[in-house]
Protein backbone atom coordinates (compact mmCIF):
# COMPACT_ATOMS: atom_id res chain seq x y z
CA UNK A 1 0.00 0.00 0.00
CA UNK A 2 2.97 2.50 0.74
CA UNK A 3 4.45 1.71 -2.36
CA UNK A 4 1.49 3.87 -4.20
CA UNK A 5 1.72 6.33 -1.54
CA UNK A 6 4.66 6.54 -2.63
CA UNK A 7 3.82 7.09 -5.85
CA UNK A 8 1.56 10.05 -5.20
CA UNK A 9 4.31 11.74 -3.42
CA UNK A 10 6.46 11.28 -6.74
CA UNK A 11 3.87 12.53 -8.97
CA UNK A 12 3.31 15.47 -6.71
CA UNK A 13 6.89 16.64 -6.93
CA UNK A 14 6.90 15.99 -10.33
CA UNK A 15 4.17 17.92 -10.68
CA UNK A 16 5.77 20.74 -9.12
CA UNK A 17 8.20 20.80 -11.69
CA UNK A 18 5.84 22.30 -14.20
CA UNK A 19 4.51 25.54 -12.57
CA UNK A 20 4.17 27.45 -15.72
CA UNK A 21 2.35 24.59 -17.34
CA UNK A 22 0.09 23.96 -14.29
CA UNK A 23 -0.63 28.09 -13.83
CA UNK A 24 -1.84 28.02 -17.30
CA UNK A 25 -4.26 25.10 -16.96
CA UNK A 26 -5.82 26.45 -14.46
CA UNK A 27 -6.14 29.78 -15.77
CA UNK A 28 -7.99 27.93 -18.49
CA UNK A 29 -10.18 26.61 -16.42
CA UNK A 30 -10.99 29.67 -14.79
CA UNK A 31 -11.42 31.29 -18.41
CA UNK A 32 -14.24 28.91 -19.35
CA UNK A 33 -15.48 29.31 -15.68
CA UNK A 34 -16.10 33.33 -16.11
CA UNK A 35 -17.58 32.58 -19.91
CA UNK A 36 -20.17 30.38 -18.21
CA UNK A 37 -21.10 32.73 -15.88
CA UNK A 38 -21.25 35.67 -18.21
CA UNK A 39 -22.89 33.77 -20.51
CA UNK A 40 -25.82 32.74 -18.07
CA UNK A 41 -26.00 35.97 -16.71
CA UNK A 42 -26.90 37.39 -19.94
CA UNK A 43 -29.30 34.66 -20.36
CA UNK A 44 -31.13 35.16 -17.05
CA UNK A 45 -31.45 39.48 -18.00
CA UNK A 46 -34.96 40.24 -16.80
CA UNK A 47 -35.85 36.70 -16.02
CA UNK A 48 -36.21 34.57 -12.99
CA UNK A 49 -36.28 30.75 -14.22
CA UNK A 50 -34.91 29.41 -17.05
CA UNK A 51 -35.40 25.46 -17.62
CA UNK A 52 -36.52 24.86 -14.06
CA UNK A 53 -33.44 26.74 -12.96
CA UNK A 54 -33.95 30.12 -10.47
CA UNK A 55 -30.69 32.04 -10.66
CA UNK A 56 -29.28 30.68 -7.62
CA UNK A 57 -29.48 26.82 -8.16
CA UNK A 58 -27.79 27.44 -12.52
CA UNK A 59 -25.13 29.95 -10.24
CA UNK A 60 -24.36 27.32 -7.80
CA UNK A 61 -24.07 24.66 -10.54
CA UNK A 62 -21.58 26.65 -12.63
CA UNK A 63 -19.45 27.27 -9.66
CA UNK A 64 -19.31 24.30 -8.25
CA UNK A 65 -18.42 22.76 -11.23
CA UNK A 66 -15.21 24.22 -10.92
CA UNK A 67 -14.87 22.71 -7.96
CA UNK A 68 -16.18 19.13 -9.46
CA UNK A 69 -13.98 19.15 -12.59
CA UNK A 70 -11.29 19.85 -10.70
CA UNK A 71 -11.59 16.77 -8.82
CA UNK A 72 -13.16 14.58 -11.42
CA UNK A 73 -11.61 14.92 -14.66
CA UNK A 74 -8.12 15.40 -13.81
CA UNK A 75 -5.96 12.89 -14.85
CA UNK A 76 -2.46 11.52 -16.03
CA UNK A 77 -3.93 8.35 -17.80
CA UNK A 78 -3.54 9.98 -20.72
CA UNK A 79 -0.16 9.40 -20.99
CA UNK A 80 -0.93 5.13 -20.84
CA UNK A 81 -1.80 5.07 -24.70
CA UNK A 82 1.63 7.00 -25.14
CA UNK A 83 3.64 4.72 -22.98
CA UNK A 84 1.85 1.73 -24.48
CA UNK A 85 3.18 3.10 -27.56
CA UNK A 86 6.65 4.06 -27.09
CA UNK A 87 7.31 1.08 -24.46
CA UNK A 88 7.42 2.53 -21.64
CA UNK A 89 4.98 0.54 -20.39
CA UNK A 90 7.06 -2.17 -19.80
CA UNK A 91 8.73 -0.82 -16.95
CA UNK A 92 5.56 -1.14 -14.94
CA UNK A 93 4.93 -4.32 -16.48
CA UNK A 94 8.58 -5.57 -15.14
CA UNK A 95 7.73 -4.56 -11.19
CA UNK A 96 5.57 -6.14 -8.59
CA UNK A 97 2.88 -3.25 -9.16
CA UNK A 98 -0.70 -2.92 -9.94
CA UNK A 99 -0.52 -0.82 -13.10
CA UNK A 100 -4.34 -0.25 -12.19
CA UNK A 101 -3.29 1.20 -8.57
CA UNK A 102 -0.01 2.52 -10.11
CA UNK A 103 -2.43 4.88 -12.18
CA UNK A 104 -4.99 5.31 -9.79
CA UNK A 105 -2.43 6.86 -6.74
CA UNK A 106 -0.68 8.99 -9.98
CA UNK A 107 -3.89 10.55 -10.42
CA UNK A 108 -4.25 11.34 -6.87
CA UNK A 109 -1.65 13.94 -6.05
CA UNK A 110 -3.09 15.27 -9.59
CA UNK A 111 -6.81 15.70 -7.87
CA UNK A 112 -5.40 16.97 -4.64
CA UNK A 113 -3.83 19.62 -6.53
CA UNK A 114 -6.43 20.25 -8.91
CA UNK A 115 -9.03 20.21 -5.78
CA UNK A 116 -6.39 22.66 -4.20
CA UNK A 117 -6.52 25.39 -6.36
CA UNK A 118 -10.30 25.12 -7.55
CA UNK A 119 -11.52 25.94 -4.08
CA UNK A 120 -8.82 28.90 -3.95
CA UNK A 121 -10.21 29.82 -7.52
CA UNK A 122 -13.94 29.41 -6.30
CA UNK A 123 -13.20 31.55 -3.26
CA UNK A 124 -11.83 34.12 -5.52
CA UNK A 125 -14.95 33.99 -8.05
CA UNK A 126 -17.85 34.24 -5.18
CA UNK A 127 -15.58 37.55 -3.37
CA UNK A 128 -15.59 39.27 -6.24
CA UNK A 129 -18.20 38.23 -8.26
CA UNK A 130 -20.78 37.83 -5.74
CA UNK A 131 -23.25 35.91 -7.72
CA UNK A 132 -26.12 34.13 -5.91
CA UNK A 133 -24.51 30.80 -3.73
CA UNK A 134 -26.74 28.31 -2.74
CA UNK A 135 -25.29 27.04 0.76
CA UNK A 136 -26.27 23.26 1.14
CA UNK A 137 -26.96 22.67 5.25
CA UNK A 138 -28.11 19.79 5.36
CA UNK A 139 -25.48 17.21 6.21
CA UNK A 140 -26.90 13.96 5.20
CA UNK A 141 -26.64 15.71 1.35
CA UNK A 142 -23.41 16.58 2.06
CA UNK A 143 -22.15 13.46 3.03
CA UNK A 144 -24.38 11.98 0.01
CA UNK A 145 -22.70 14.66 -1.99
CA UNK A 146 -19.31 13.26 -1.13
CA UNK A 147 -19.55 10.10 -1.98
CA UNK A 148 -21.13 10.34 -5.25
CA UNK A 149 -18.26 12.42 -6.21
CA UNK A 150 -15.99 9.59 -5.14
CA UNK A 151 -17.90 7.15 -7.00
CA UNK A 152 -17.43 9.65 -9.69
CA UNK A 153 -14.11 10.01 -9.92
CA UNK A 154 -13.50 5.90 -9.93
CA UNK A 155 -16.07 5.93 -12.78
CA UNK A 156 -14.24 9.20 -14.87
CA UNK A 157 -10.70 6.94 -13.90
CA UNK A 158 -11.95 3.11 -15.30
CA UNK A 159 -13.66 5.23 -18.28
CA UNK A 160 -10.10 7.00 -19.48
CA UNK A 161 -8.26 3.99 -18.61
CA UNK A 162 -9.87 1.93 -21.02
CA UNK A 163 -9.84 4.77 -23.36
CA UNK A 164 -6.30 4.45 -23.76
CA UNK A 165 -5.81 0.92 -23.72
CA UNK A 166 -6.46 1.49 -27.31
CA UNK A 167 -3.34 2.38 -27.43
CA UNK A 168 -2.59 -1.60 -27.26
CA UNK A 169 -4.20 -1.83 -30.38
CA UNK A 170 -3.78 1.51 -32.33
CA UNK A 171 -1.22 4.52 -32.15
CA UNK A 172 -4.10 6.42 -32.93
CA UNK A 173 -5.90 7.12 -29.57
CA UNK A 174 -5.06 10.90 -29.38
CA UNK A 175 -8.69 11.40 -32.13
CA UNK A 176 -10.87 8.59 -29.94
CA UNK A 177 -10.38 10.22 -26.81
CA UNK A 178 -10.81 13.89 -27.88
CA UNK A 179 -14.37 13.02 -29.64
CA UNK A 180 -14.90 11.00 -26.58
CA UNK A 181 -14.12 13.86 -24.09
CA UNK A 182 -16.15 16.04 -25.79
CA UNK A 183 -19.31 13.60 -25.63
CA UNK A 184 -18.56 12.67 -22.28
CA UNK A 185 -18.18 16.67 -20.91
CA UNK A 186 -20.95 17.28 -23.06
CA UNK A 187 -23.45 14.05 -21.45
CA UNK A 188 -22.20 14.54 -17.91
CA UNK A 189 -23.79 18.17 -18.13
CA UNK A 190 -20.38 20.34 -17.50
CA UNK A 191 -22.10 23.05 -20.51
CA UNK A 192 -25.44 23.13 -18.83
CA UNK A 193 -27.42 20.65 -16.60
CA UNK A 194 -28.88 17.79 -18.23
CA UNK A 195 -32.67 18.03 -17.03
CA UNK A 196 -32.75 20.68 -19.72
CA UNK A 197 -33.37 18.00 -21.89
CA UNK A 198 -36.45 16.75 -23.21
CA UNK A 199 -37.73 14.02 -20.19
CA UNK A 200 -37.47 11.02 -22.81
CA UNK A 201 -33.98 11.65 -23.42
CA UNK A 202 -33.28 12.62 -19.67
CA UNK A 203 -34.28 9.22 -19.20
CA UNK A 204 -32.43 7.68 -21.14
CA UNK A 205 -29.44 10.05 -19.77
CA UNK A 206 -30.07 8.30 -16.38
CA UNK A 207 -29.42 5.10 -17.56
CA UNK A 208 -25.97 6.27 -19.13
CA UNK A 209 -22.37 6.48 -16.71
CA UNK A 210 -21.86 9.60 -17.78
CA UNK A 211 -24.71 11.65 -15.54
CA UNK A 212 -23.21 10.38 -12.58
CA UNK A 213 -19.73 11.72 -13.23
CA UNK A 214 -20.78 15.45 -12.53
CA UNK A 215 -24.39 16.01 -12.78
CA UNK A 216 -25.90 13.46 -10.25
CA UNK A 217 -23.48 14.88 -7.50
CA UNK A 218 -24.35 17.99 -8.15
CA UNK A 219 -28.24 17.43 -8.26
CA UNK A 220 -27.57 16.19 -4.32
CA UNK A 221 -25.84 19.73 -3.30
CA UNK A 222 -28.92 21.58 -4.98
CA UNK A 223 -31.12 19.60 -3.00
CA UNK A 224 -33.05 19.30 -6.43
CA UNK A 225 -33.67 15.17 -5.65
CA UNK A 226 -35.61 12.96 -3.18
CA UNK A 227 -33.57 10.40 -1.43
CA UNK A 228 -35.50 7.92 -3.38
CA UNK A 229 -33.89 9.40 -6.75
CA UNK A 230 -30.77 9.18 -4.94
CA UNK A 231 -30.53 5.61 -4.16
CA UNK A 232 -31.88 5.14 -7.40
CA UNK A 233 -28.97 7.27 -8.94
CA UNK A 234 -26.50 5.53 -6.11
CA UNK A 235 -27.66 1.75 -7.70
CA UNK A 236 -26.96 2.89 -11.41
CA UNK A 237 -23.77 4.27 -11.02
CA UNK A 238 -22.80 1.19 -8.70
CA UNK A 239 -24.09 -1.14 -11.16
CA UNK A 240 -21.43 1.40 -13.87
CA UNK A 241 -18.73 1.27 -11.59
CA UNK A 242 -18.52 -2.96 -11.34
CA UNK A 243 -19.33 -2.90 -14.90
CA UNK A 244 -16.68 -0.36 -15.78
CA UNK A 245 -13.74 -2.24 -13.55
CA UNK A 246 -14.52 -5.55 -15.05
CA UNK A 247 -14.39 -4.10 -18.68
CA UNK A 248 -10.83 -2.29 -17.86
CA UNK A 249 -9.46 -5.90 -16.49
CA UNK A 250 -10.93 -7.22 -19.25
CA UNK A 251 -9.33 -5.00 -21.57
CA UNK A 252 -6.04 -4.62 -19.48
CA UNK A 253 -5.07 -8.30 -20.09
CA UNK A 254 -6.08 -8.23 -23.75
CA UNK A 255 -4.17 -5.71 -24.39
CA UNK A 256 -0.83 -7.36 -23.14
CA UNK A 257 -1.35 -10.42 -24.92
CA UNK A 258 -1.38 -7.64 -28.17
CA UNK A 259 1.47 -5.76 -26.35
CA UNK A 260 4.38 -5.67 -28.26
CA UNK A 261 6.76 -2.86 -26.15
CA UNK A 262 8.10 -2.14 -29.29
CA UNK A 263 11.20 0.80 -29.06
CA UNK A 264 12.41 -1.17 -26.28
CA UNK B 1 15.21 -27.93 -12.24
CA UNK B 2 17.06 -25.71 -14.37
CA UNK B 3 16.65 -21.89 -13.46
CA UNK B 4 15.16 -20.88 -16.84
CA UNK B 5 13.87 -23.10 -19.59
CA UNK B 6 12.24 -22.34 -23.06
CA UNK B 7 10.46 -25.21 -24.64
CA UNK B 8 9.75 -24.71 -28.48
CA UNK B 9 9.27 -21.32 -28.19
CA UNK B 10 7.76 -19.28 -30.43
CA UNK B 11 6.53 -15.48 -30.63
CA UNK B 12 5.34 -14.11 -34.12
CA UNK B 13 4.33 -10.82 -35.13
CA UNK B 14 1.74 -8.82 -37.17
CA UNK B 15 3.32 -6.23 -39.45
CA UNK B 16 0.83 -4.07 -41.16
CA UNK B 17 2.64 -3.56 -44.63
CA UNK B 18 2.50 -0.07 -46.16
CA UNK B 19 3.06 0.84 -49.74
CA UNK B 20 5.00 4.20 -50.77
CA UNK B 21 2.79 6.76 -52.53
CA UNK B 22 -0.69 8.62 -52.15
CA UNK B 23 -2.89 6.15 -53.19
CA UNK B 24 -1.86 3.30 -51.20
CA UNK B 25 -1.81 5.30 -48.54
CA UNK B 26 -5.00 6.26 -48.82
CA UNK B 27 -6.15 2.79 -49.58
CA UNK B 28 -4.68 1.81 -46.45
CA UNK B 29 -7.12 3.36 -44.33
CA UNK B 30 -9.58 1.07 -45.25
CA UNK B 31 -8.07 -2.26 -46.08
CA UNK B 32 -4.58 -3.35 -44.44
CA UNK B 33 -2.07 -6.00 -45.54
CA UNK B 34 0.21 -7.28 -42.90
CA UNK B 35 2.88 -9.77 -42.83
CA UNK B 36 3.63 -11.79 -40.47
CA UNK B 37 7.05 -11.99 -38.95
CA UNK B 38 8.60 -14.62 -37.26
CA UNK B 39 10.75 -12.99 -34.65
CA UNK B 40 11.15 -16.33 -32.57
CA UNK B 41 11.01 -19.28 -33.96
CA UNK B 42 11.12 -23.00 -31.92
CA UNK B 43 13.76 -21.72 -29.75
CA UNK B 44 14.51 -24.17 -26.89
CA UNK B 45 17.00 -23.97 -24.27
CA UNK B 46 17.78 -23.97 -20.07
CA UNK B 47 19.76 -22.39 -18.09
CA UNK B 48 20.96 -23.39 -14.74
CA UNK B 49 21.58 -21.08 -11.70
CA UNK B 50 24.48 -18.78 -11.77
CA UNK B 51 25.50 -19.01 -15.25
CA UNK B 52 26.26 -16.77 -17.29
CA UNK B 53 24.81 -17.12 -20.92
CA UNK B 54 25.93 -15.07 -24.29
CA UNK B 55 23.18 -14.21 -26.13
CA UNK B 56 24.40 -13.73 -29.49
CA UNK B 57 22.86 -12.95 -33.13
CA UNK B 58 22.88 -10.15 -35.78
CA UNK B 59 20.36 -7.37 -35.74
CA UNK B 60 16.52 -8.77 -36.17
CA UNK B 61 17.65 -12.47 -34.76
CA UNK B 62 14.89 -12.08 -32.17
CA UNK B 63 16.89 -11.64 -29.33
CA UNK B 64 15.49 -8.96 -27.23
CA UNK B 65 12.25 -10.64 -28.23
CA UNK B 66 13.02 -13.88 -26.37
CA UNK B 67 14.52 -11.86 -23.62
CA UNK B 68 10.84 -9.89 -23.68
CA UNK B 69 9.27 -13.09 -23.48
CA UNK B 70 11.27 -14.42 -20.37
CA UNK B 71 11.35 -11.62 -18.64
CA UNK B 72 6.87 -11.62 -18.86
CA UNK B 73 6.27 -8.98 -21.72
CA UNK B 74 5.47 -10.56 -24.16
CA UNK B 75 2.71 -13.39 -24.64
CA UNK B 76 4.81 -15.95 -26.50
CA UNK B 77 2.59 -17.29 -29.35
CA UNK B 78 3.27 -20.73 -28.72
CA UNK B 79 5.52 -23.16 -26.46
CA UNK B 80 6.50 -22.51 -23.01
CA UNK B 81 8.59 -20.51 -20.80
CA UNK B 82 9.49 -21.34 -17.52
CA UNK B 83 11.58 -19.12 -14.83
CA UNK B 84 12.08 -19.79 -11.70
CA UNK B 85 9.11 -22.16 -11.96
CA UNK B 86 7.00 -19.45 -12.86
CA UNK B 87 5.14 -18.87 -16.22
CA UNK B 88 6.67 -14.93 -16.63
CA UNK B 89 3.83 -13.91 -18.43
CA UNK B 90 1.64 -14.34 -15.18
CA UNK B 91 3.42 -12.16 -13.84
CA UNK B 92 3.55 -12.90 -10.39
CA UNK B 93 4.57 -10.59 -7.75
CA UNK B 94 7.09 -13.32 -6.61
CA UNK B 95 8.55 -13.93 -10.10
CA UNK B 96 9.09 -10.02 -10.81
CA UNK B 97 10.73 -9.59 -7.32
CA UNK B 98 13.50 -11.91 -8.43
CA UNK B 99 14.18 -10.86 -12.13
CA UNK B 100 15.09 -7.56 -13.79
CA UNK B 101 15.46 -6.76 -17.22
CA UNK B 102 18.11 -4.22 -18.14
CA UNK B 103 18.05 -2.84 -21.56
CA UNK B 104 20.60 -0.01 -23.23
CA UNK B 105 17.74 2.41 -23.67
CA UNK B 106 15.08 1.85 -21.10
CA UNK B 107 14.17 4.36 -18.82
CA UNK B 108 11.63 3.40 -15.38
CA UNK B 109 13.46 6.90 -13.95
CA UNK B 110 11.33 10.32 -13.41
CA UNK B 111 12.82 12.37 -15.59
CA UNK B 112 11.91 15.45 -13.29
CA UNK B 113 12.70 14.08 -9.85
CA UNK B 114 16.47 13.31 -8.75
CA UNK B 115 17.22 9.36 -9.12
CA UNK B 116 17.02 8.90 -5.22
CA UNK B 117 13.05 9.85 -5.62
CA UNK B 118 12.85 6.58 -7.89
CA UNK B 119 14.98 4.58 -6.23
CA UNK B 120 13.03 5.14 -2.83
CA UNK B 121 9.89 4.41 -4.97
CA UNK B 122 11.58 0.96 -6.27
CA UNK B 123 12.62 0.30 -2.27
CA UNK B 124 8.63 0.12 -1.43
CA UNK B 125 8.06 -1.63 -4.39
CA UNK B 126 10.08 -4.29 -4.06
CA UNK B 127 9.70 -4.20 0.25
CA UNK B 128 12.81 -3.77 0.69
CA UNK B 129 14.14 -2.66 4.56
CA UNK B 130 16.22 0.08 4.69
CA UNK B 131 18.98 -1.32 5.63
CA UNK B 132 18.82 -3.74 3.06
CA UNK B 133 18.37 -0.38 0.87
CA UNK B 134 20.88 1.59 2.12
CA UNK B 135 23.87 -1.33 1.48
CA UNK B 136 22.53 -2.36 -2.19
CA UNK B 137 22.26 1.50 -2.85
CA UNK B 138 25.87 2.55 -1.65
CA UNK B 139 27.71 -0.65 -3.14
CA UNK B 140 26.00 0.28 -6.33
CA UNK B 141 26.81 3.56 -6.41
CA UNK B 142 29.67 3.43 -5.16
CA UNK B 143 30.66 0.57 -7.90
CA UNK B 144 29.47 2.60 -10.64
CA UNK B 145 30.84 5.86 -9.38
CA UNK B 146 27.69 7.59 -9.27
CA UNK B 147 27.03 8.21 -5.62
CA UNK B 148 27.91 12.08 -6.04
CA UNK B 149 25.00 12.59 -8.92
CA UNK B 150 21.72 11.02 -6.97
CA UNK B 151 20.33 13.84 -5.75
CA UNK B 152 19.88 15.65 -9.46
CA UNK B 153 17.14 15.22 -11.44
CA UNK B 154 17.42 13.08 -13.85
CA UNK B 155 16.97 15.17 -16.50
CA UNK B 156 19.47 17.17 -15.76
CA UNK B 157 22.33 14.06 -16.03
CA UNK B 158 24.66 13.13 -18.99
CA UNK B 159 24.12 10.05 -20.77
CA UNK B 160 26.61 7.96 -19.31
CA UNK B 161 25.57 8.36 -15.83
CA UNK B 162 22.02 8.43 -16.40
CA UNK B 163 22.09 4.95 -17.31
CA UNK B 164 24.36 3.71 -14.43
CA UNK B 165 21.25 5.48 -12.43
CA UNK B 166 18.55 3.11 -14.72
CA UNK B 167 20.98 0.59 -13.71
CA UNK B 168 20.89 1.01 -10.43
CA UNK B 169 17.06 1.28 -9.91
CA UNK B 170 17.26 -2.36 -11.90
CA UNK B 171 19.28 -3.61 -9.44
CA UNK B 172 18.40 -2.70 -6.66
CA UNK B 173 16.14 -5.67 -5.18
CA UNK B 174 19.10 -7.45 -6.17
CA UNK B 175 17.44 -9.68 -8.46
CA UNK B 176 18.18 -13.33 -8.72
CA UNK B 177 17.72 -13.82 -12.50
CA UNK B 178 19.04 -10.79 -14.68
CA UNK B 179 18.62 -10.12 -18.28
CA UNK B 180 20.51 -7.83 -19.97
CA UNK B 181 19.69 -6.39 -23.98
CA UNK B 182 22.93 -4.34 -24.64
CA UNK B 183 23.92 -3.42 -21.41
CA UNK B 184 26.94 -1.64 -22.86
CA UNK B 185 25.76 -0.11 -25.62
CA UNK B 186 26.50 3.84 -26.18
CA UNK B 187 29.43 3.87 -23.86
CA UNK B 188 32.98 4.98 -23.73
CA UNK B 189 35.74 1.86 -23.57
CA UNK B 190 36.24 2.31 -19.95
CA UNK B 191 32.83 2.56 -18.98
CA UNK B 192 32.40 -0.74 -21.47
CA UNK B 193 35.33 -2.40 -19.49
CA UNK B 194 33.89 -1.43 -15.82
CA UNK B 195 30.46 -2.04 -16.64
CA UNK B 196 31.80 -5.98 -18.21
CA UNK B 197 33.79 -6.10 -14.58
CA UNK B 198 30.50 -5.05 -12.62
CA UNK B 199 28.24 -7.58 -14.61
CA UNK B 200 31.04 -10.72 -14.08
CA UNK B 201 31.35 -9.00 -10.01
CA UNK B 202 27.92 -9.51 -10.00
CA UNK B 203 27.46 -12.56 -10.90
CA UNK B 204 29.42 -14.00 -8.71
CA UNK B 205 28.85 -12.89 -5.75
CA UNK B 206 25.17 -13.31 -6.04
CA UNK B 207 25.18 -15.97 -7.73
CA UNK B 208 22.89 -14.25 -9.97
CA UNK B 209 21.81 -15.97 -13.56
CA UNK B 210 22.09 -13.79 -16.49
CA UNK B 211 21.26 -13.97 -20.19
CA UNK B 212 23.12 -11.29 -21.62
CA UNK B 213 23.18 -10.31 -25.71
CA UNK B 214 25.69 -7.73 -26.65
CA UNK B 215 26.79 -6.42 -30.05
CA UNK B 216 30.42 -6.31 -28.42
CA UNK B 217 32.10 -9.44 -28.92
CA UNK B 218 34.30 -8.34 -25.90
CA UNK B 219 31.58 -8.39 -23.76
CA UNK B 220 30.86 -11.91 -25.16
CA UNK B 221 34.54 -13.10 -25.18
CA UNK B 222 35.38 -11.86 -21.53
CA UNK B 223 32.07 -13.04 -19.56
CA UNK B 224 30.58 -15.76 -21.00
CA UNK B 225 31.43 -19.61 -20.72
CA UNK B 226 28.33 -20.61 -22.71
CA UNK B 227 26.69 -18.73 -25.89
CA UNK B 228 23.49 -19.26 -27.69
CA UNK B 229 23.65 -17.94 -31.09
CA UNK B 230 20.23 -17.52 -32.63
CA UNK B 231 19.42 -16.00 -36.17
CA UNK B 232 16.07 -15.24 -38.14
CA UNK B 233 14.60 -16.55 -35.04
CA UNK B 234 15.97 -20.10 -35.16
CA UNK B 235 18.92 -21.28 -32.70
CA UNK B 236 22.30 -21.97 -34.77
CA UNK B 237 24.29 -23.25 -31.58
CA UNK B 238 24.19 -23.42 -28.11
CA UNK B 239 27.23 -24.58 -26.00
CA UNK B 240 30.80 -23.79 -24.83
CA UNK B 241 32.28 -20.48 -26.61
CA UNK B 242 36.14 -22.05 -26.51
CA UNK B 243 34.27 -25.07 -28.87
CA UNK B 244 32.57 -23.03 -31.46
CA UNK B 245 35.89 -22.34 -33.27
CA UNK B 246 36.69 -25.73 -33.33
CA UNK B 247 32.91 -26.48 -34.66
CA UNK B 248 32.79 -23.75 -36.86
CA UNK B 249 35.99 -22.20 -38.06
CA UNK B 250 37.73 -24.56 -40.65
CA UNK B 251 41.08 -22.70 -40.59
CA UNK B 252 43.78 -21.65 -37.95
CA UNK B 253 45.43 -18.80 -38.04
CA UNK B 254 49.34 -18.97 -37.99
CA UNK B 255 51.34 -15.59 -36.95
CA UNK B 256 54.94 -16.13 -38.10
CA UNK B 257 58.16 -13.48 -37.77
CA UNK B 258 61.39 -13.66 -39.91
CA UNK B 259 64.37 -12.20 -39.08
CA UNK B 260 65.00 -11.19 -42.76
CA UNK B 261 62.46 -9.85 -45.67
CA UNK B 262 61.12 -12.91 -48.08
CA UNK B 263 58.40 -12.58 -50.74
CA UNK B 264 54.64 -12.50 -50.59
CA UNK B 265 54.47 -15.22 -52.74
CA UNK B 266 56.35 -17.89 -51.03
CA UNK B 267 53.39 -18.37 -48.82
CA UNK B 268 50.34 -18.63 -51.35
CA UNK B 269 50.59 -22.26 -51.29
CA UNK B 270 49.89 -22.28 -47.67
CA UNK B 271 46.50 -20.70 -47.54
CA UNK B 272 45.03 -17.39 -47.07
CA UNK B 273 47.11 -14.72 -46.73
CA UNK B 274 45.99 -11.89 -44.55
CA UNK B 275 48.27 -9.52 -43.35
CA UNK B 276 52.02 -9.31 -44.88
CA UNK B 277 54.64 -7.04 -44.24
CA UNK B 278 58.57 -7.92 -44.71
CA UNK B 279 59.45 -9.78 -41.56
CA UNK B 280 55.33 -11.15 -40.55
CA UNK B 281 52.96 -12.73 -42.03
CA UNK B 282 49.72 -13.78 -40.93
CA UNK B 283 47.95 -16.66 -42.65
CA UNK B 284 44.00 -18.73 -42.63
CA UNK B 285 45.69 -21.63 -43.11
CA UNK B 286 43.21 -25.44 -43.16
CA UNK B 287 43.08 -26.64 -40.28
CA UNK B 288 44.19 -29.70 -41.58
CA UNK B 289 47.00 -28.59 -42.66
CA UNK B 290 48.05 -26.10 -39.56
CA UNK B 291 50.48 -28.37 -38.48
CA UNK B 292 52.34 -29.55 -41.61
CA UNK B 293 52.63 -25.41 -42.64
CA UNK B 294 53.46 -24.37 -38.49
CA UNK B 295 56.86 -26.96 -39.42
CA UNK B 296 57.53 -26.09 -42.80
CA UNK B 297 57.70 -22.59 -42.09
CA UNK B 298 59.73 -22.99 -39.02
CA UNK B 299 61.75 -25.80 -40.68
CA UNK B 300 62.10 -24.18 -44.36
CA UNK B 301 61.71 -20.95 -44.13
CA UNK B 302 63.46 -20.79 -40.44
CA UNK B 303 60.57 -18.10 -38.93
CA UNK B 304 62.52 -16.98 -35.72
CA UNK B 305 58.49 -16.63 -33.98
CA UNK B 306 55.46 -18.34 -34.48
CA UNK B 307 52.38 -18.57 -33.21
CA UNK B 308 48.91 -21.41 -33.93
CA UNK B 309 45.66 -19.47 -32.91
CA UNK B 310 41.86 -19.89 -33.42
CA UNK B 311 39.92 -17.42 -35.09
CA UNK B 312 38.74 -14.39 -33.80
CA UNK B 313 35.57 -14.55 -32.28
CA UNK B 314 34.07 -11.89 -34.67
CA UNK B 315 35.12 -13.88 -37.78
CA UNK B 316 33.40 -17.10 -36.28
CA UNK B 317 30.13 -15.44 -35.94
CA UNK B 318 30.24 -13.62 -39.21
CA UNK B 319 31.10 -17.58 -40.70
CA UNK B 320 27.97 -18.84 -38.64
CA UNK B 321 25.74 -15.94 -40.10
CA UNK B 322 26.72 -16.10 -43.60
CA UNK B 323 26.07 -19.64 -43.46
CA UNK B 324 22.71 -18.98 -42.20
CA UNK B 325 20.22 -21.51 -41.99
CA UNK B 326 22.59 -24.32 -43.58
CA UNK B 327 24.44 -24.92 -39.94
Amino acid sequence: MYKYLYVSKNSFAEYMAYRLNFILWRLRVVISILITYFLWLAIYQGRQIIFNYDKQAMFTYIVLLTFLQGIVFSTQTFRVAEEINNGTLSNYLLRPVNFIAYNLFRDISDKLINTFFSIIEIALILFILRPDFFWQTDPGRLILFMAAIIVSTILYFFINLTLSFIGFWSREVWAPRFIFFIIVTFLAGTYFPLDIFPVAIYKILELLPFTYLIFFPLKIYLGHLAFPNILIGFFISFFWLIALYYLTKIVWHKGLRAYTAEGH
Amino acid sequence: MPTIEAKKLKRYFRVFRRKEGFIPTVTSLFKRKYNEVKAVDDISFSISEGELVGFIGPNGAGKTTTLKCLSGLLYPSDGSVKVLGFKPFERKNQFLKSISLVMGQKNQLWWDLPAMESFRLNKEIYDLDEITFKKNLKELSDLLGVSAFVNQPVRSLSLGTRMKMELIAALIHHPKILFLDEPTIGLDIVMQKKMRDFISNFNKKYKATMLLTSHYMADVKELCRRVIIIDKGKLLYDGLLEKLAGKYAAYKVITAHFDRSLDQNLFKKFGEIKYFAQEKVILHVKKNYARQVAVTLLEKLKAVDLNIEEPELEDIISIIFQKGDHV
